[in-house]
């Protein structure tokens, strides 16, 4: 968890107290399209998986994508 | 570090702006989404404390921002320029399908090489080896393309000589065709490289920054018990070292011999050694599997002082900044140590085996220059004359004498006749002695000389070698007035009453050419304590009133030149 935290809090500019289940690009300025690409391939490379497009696509907040992480059997 | 503390770090101070940075504005034009790049290289500038204000052109808008120089591109005045066109091996795009738009790219570039007049990297593109074609790789249509689109950027650079050229298939081949392209970034994002290949292409472009701003490595000191050698020399012997055919030795051996290679194009090197001196005079002499000799090192030093001092004592031995060194050593408490000491000193982790010596070495990519000119080839060469030159001064009775005794000579170039290339790397290169310490590319200097301005470098040589070309003053003619806008000269000649002698006879020449006085100023800065009194020694009379950092002089050219008609020289002018 604290590697994902620390992901997103280095690519959104962000305080990893900020980072809580229900951020969203709808809170997040910073969480753009251009951070949101660098977000999924900074999470694939840590976490050795890959996502489908559609699955990244789909993410709406923190929260989803931790679940999306742990879907792959990934432990959080 | 990777490509997230990079992206980090950009993010970070572009929100809290840090001070004492230098900055520099760069240009980077692509023809894909470059974001993810503007991002990596803004924070690896940041690691090397640059600051970069980075305009990139609109999104597949080049050959619009091009063709009108109203735009960005030109208006922020670049220091620097990346461009890197992609040819997307599996789809239809505009380098794959058109002639004419290869064509259009090439008349664009040339127009911005001649608009910018700094520095433009072109990277080549990318070969597509993977192709349908199989083992007949190169018959591929879009093979070929690529590769007549990389001809025609290099044969552009011969003749543009702002228009730098790197190879990007360099990284392809360290990384892998396989691993360089993202493909889901391409097509939904069209960000159509991975993070990895991007960081490694900033490297070389970080290295270009480096170089033009005089801030590549110039000599590597070295470590020897597990470093040059195996073993410890004290314990086993000169014999007794692991070194010569066989495991570990061969890896030493071949760790010594790219540092010779790296000798061979200019690199120096010295030893700092925990050693009894005499012990190490002994593998020396005899071990033959020791492929450096004594004389490709600069300066040796042996002993049980700390290395941080020893550093220090090699960078005056050889006037240069300990802030050009790069320190090897095997020993991590050593590194740990010179880290805390020396902060400027380059210290690369070095814990790895014997056999990966080699391929850490060459990943430090600290020691670029724009161009490799005979004097940087013959550089090691000119070091080992110079202990040579050392024997001497220590039996001459003072520096007058020694001076005689060198039997200096000295060939002076003027305007067309100087070696650009080698004149711009001087202004590049040359932090010690130099007056004012403007960097200038080949491009700059021609442009110069087409406005009028007066250029001499000099080539000097005594009776142990030539010095090759090392003293440049560029002069801007302001009416009857004469401004030194740059006097330069390489440190390996220090000391030797070459720069007086060289200022001498460009007074003799300007007072020909019909000058009145001479203005020249000196700008401090962290480095050039050196030639801090050569204006003043050279019978400049400072101006009150001087700008904080700058000291402004005058010199009246008659009166020069009627109080040295007596005098006689201690160097003799060839021309």
């Amino acid at each position: 968890m604290d590697i994902l935290k620390k992901i997103f809090s280095s690519v959104l500019n962000l305080p990893e107290s900020d980072i809580i289940d229900t951020l969203s690009p709808a809170h997040a300025e910073s969480w753009d399209s251009l951070n949101a690409i660098i977000l999924l391939t900074e999470i694939e490379k840590a976490f050795k998986v890959k996502f489908t497009f559609d699955e990244a696509m789909e993410i709406k907040d923190f929260g989803e994508v931790i679940a999306l992480i742990r879907s792959k059997g990934i432990r959080l | 570090m990777d490509s997230l503390t990079y992206i980090r770090s950009y993010a970070k101070i572009k929100e809290h702006p840090r001070k004492g940075l230098l900055r520099i504005p760069i240009t980077l034009i692509t023809n894909f989404t470059d974001d993810v790049l503007e991002k990596i290289l803004g924070g690896m500038c940041l690691a090397e404390k640059i600051l970069p204000t980075i305009t990139r052109a609109p999104y597949k808008q080049y050959h619009l921002s091009f063709k009108d120089k109203t735009a960005q591109l030109y208006a922020k005045k670049p220091q620097i320029s990346f461009i890197f066109f992609d040819i997307n091996p599996y789809q239809h795009g505009e380098f794959t399908d058109s002639k004419t738009h290869i064509e259009e790219t090439l008349s664009d570039l040339r127009t911005y090489c001649d608009a910018v007049e700094t520095l433009v990297v072109m990277n080549l593109s990318p070969l597509p080896y993977n192709n349908p074609y199989g083992h007949f790789y190169t018959d591929d249509p879009l093979f070929v393309r690529t590769q007549e689109w990389n001809a025609r950027l290099v044969a552009l650079s011969k003749e543009t000589s702002n228009l730098y050229i790197f190879d990007t298939n360099k990284i392809v081949y360290q990384l892998g065709e396989n691993n360089i392209r993202d493909m889901r970034g391409s097509y939904a994002f069209d960000i159509p490289f991975t993070n990895d290949f991007s960081v490694a292409l900033c490297r070389e472009w970080i290295a270009c920054i480096l170089a033009i701003r005089g801030r590549s490595r110039k000599c590597i000191v070295l470590d020897l018990d597990n470093t040059l050698w195996g073993g410890v020399v004290g314990e086993t012997g000169p014999l007794g070292i692991a070194l010569g055919p066989g495991y570990p030795g061969i890896a030493f051996q071949n760790f010594q011999r790219t540092l010779l290679r790296l000798w061979e194009r200019g690199v120096i090197l010295a030893i700092a050694s925990k050693n009894n001196l005499a012990d190490v005079e002994e593998v020396f002499e005899k071990n033959q599997h020791f492929i450096l000799k004594k004389e490709h090192f600069a300066s040796i030093r042996a002993n049980w002082e700390d290395k941080s001092e020893n550093i220090v004592d090699i960078a005056k031995e050889l006037n240069i900044g300990t802030d050009s060194m790069v320190f090897i050593d095997d020993s991590p408490l050593e590194r740990e140590s010179m880290r805390k000491e020396r902060p400027e000193v380059f210290v690369p982790e070095f814990s790895v085996a014997p056999e990966e010596y080699v391929s850490t070495l060459l990943s430090f990519n600290v020691f670029h220059q724009m161009s490799l000119t005979e004097e940087d080839k013959n550089k090691g060469q000119m070091y080992a004359q110079e202990r040579e030159r050392t024997a001497v001064l220590n039996h001459t009775k003072n520096k007058k004498e020694y001076i005689a005794e060198l039997g200096i000579t000295m060939r002076v170039f003027e305007g067309e006749d100087n070696n650009i290339p080698r004149v711009s790397q001087l202004t590049l290169k040359t932090n010690q002695y130099n007056l004012t310490t403007k960097r200038y590319s080949e491009a700059d200097i021609r442009r110069f000389l087409k406005e009028g301005w007066r250029a001499y470098s000099a080539e000097v040589a005594d009776t142990f070698g030539e010095y090759g070309v090392v003293i440049v003053a560029l002069i801007t003619p302001e009416g009857k007035d004469a401004r030194l806008d740059t006097f330069l000269m390489s440190c390996r000649v220090m000391s030797r009453d070459i720069e007086f002698a060289f200022l001498e006879h460009l007074i003799k020449k300007l007072h020909a050419a019909g000058f009145k006085k001479m203005t020249a100023s000196f700008i401090t800065t962290a480095k050039n304590a050196p030639s801090k009194e050569f204006l003043s020694e050279a019978g400049f009379t400072p101006i009150k009133g001087a700008v904080k950092g700058i000291k402004n002089y005058t010199l009246d050219i008659l009166a020069y030149i009627t109080k040295h008609a007596k005098q006689k020289s201690s160097v003799t002018i060839l021309n």
